[in-house]
């Protein structure tokens, strides 16, 4: 286990008797905890971890959209990347940013996940970010191809987004949940 | 006998996704040539295989989910508007020897896929 996982706080499951648990415990609520973190649970309460629960296997709900708006924030979009076979954040997946360029797309920006796995900065954000329609490509089979056995070419490639921005004040989170043989991938709406 | 099979699932309403439009092609020149266009039947399936035996072929398809179109027949409304018009769940048959179905879980805002045999 890594300094950073260790660095992390652990929550408290309402199923957890102990916080004790060996380190492969640790390392699923780790998982866990990032999942909440993702969606607020500590903002959204119970309707937000239902939520993130489900991604694991099945989504169900909607999400609640006139508590989810920040009023006057300016709009982003970000991404995370949580690797389900490592069992930590997917740090060093690329993930790419197009628009629409005649019949094509147009790469505007290209990232990388950091050790949290998300990048650096958001993929848009404040004056960068223009209502449109927009293309977001997670590097899937490069991410694993360094990690687990893949076959050539791999089953998954590239994790592909097309998505509509429709306001300034937009905030989206895109989040994929990810394993060299299946992924997980939802918006959430901040 | 290898053969390509797939199963949409609402997870909204918990049931195999019946009546879905899904459009499954072929990368080819670096774009995707449809094949066949898909209804699932009530259970979210297809009758056949896509594929099996000797017209499995290896190569890069693409199932395109009617999602928005999906919810819309269905009377469910989204306050925002869906988030996916359609879904672009892109794989690779690397061996046509193989078996692969491939499911596809999905609401209003996400998905989930994997590959299964």
């Amino acid at each position: 286990m890594s300094k950073e996982i260790i660095g992390q706080d652990l929550v408290e499951l309402p199923t957890a008797a102990d916080e004790t648990g060996a380190p492969d415990e640790q390392r699923r609520r780790f998982m866990f905890r990032d999942l909440l973190d993702d969606v607020r649970m500590d903002r959204r309460g119970f309707l937000g971890a239902s939520m993130a629960m489900g991604a694991f296997g099945a989504m169900a709900g909607f999400a609640p959209d006139a508590e989810a708006q920040t009023p006057g924030a300016p709009g982003q979009l970000t991404c995370h990347v949580l690797d389900t076979y490592s069992g930590r954040p997917g740090g060093g997946m690329r993930v790419d940013l197009s628009v629409p360029d005649g019949s094509g797309w147009k790469v505007v920006k290209s990232t990388v996940t950091t050790d949290t796995g998300r990048p650096l900065e958001p993929l848009m954000s404040g004056d960068t970010l223009v209502p449109g329609n927009y293309m977001v490509e997670f590097f899937h089979a490069d991410y694993f191809k360094a990690r687990a056995y893949l076959p050539t070419p791999a089953f998954f490639d590239r994790v592909v987004h097309f998505f509509n921005v429709p306001a300034k004040t937009t905030r989206y989170h895109l989040t994929l949940v990810t394993a060299p043989w299946g992924y997980t991938t939802y918006r959430w709406k901040e | 006998m290898a053969r390509l099979s797939m199963h949409m699932l609402d997870t909204v309403s918990g049931e195999g996704a019946g009546n879905i439009r899904v459009d499954f092609s072929k990368l080819e020149g670096g774009s995707y040539k449809l094949i066949r266009s898909i209804t699932t039947n009530e259970v979210g399936r297809t009758a056949d295989p896509l594929m099996s035996g000797d017209t499995i072929a290896t190569g890069s398809y693409q199932f395109e989910v009617y999602v928005a179109e999906y919810y819309a027949k269905k009377g469910i409304k989204l306050e925002s508007g869906p988030f996916f018009d359609k879904l672009p769940v892109r794989f690779t048959v690397f061996d046509a020897t193989q078996n692969y179905h491939v499911p596809v879980l999905f609401s209003p805002w996400g998905y989930t896929t994997y590959r299964g045999q």
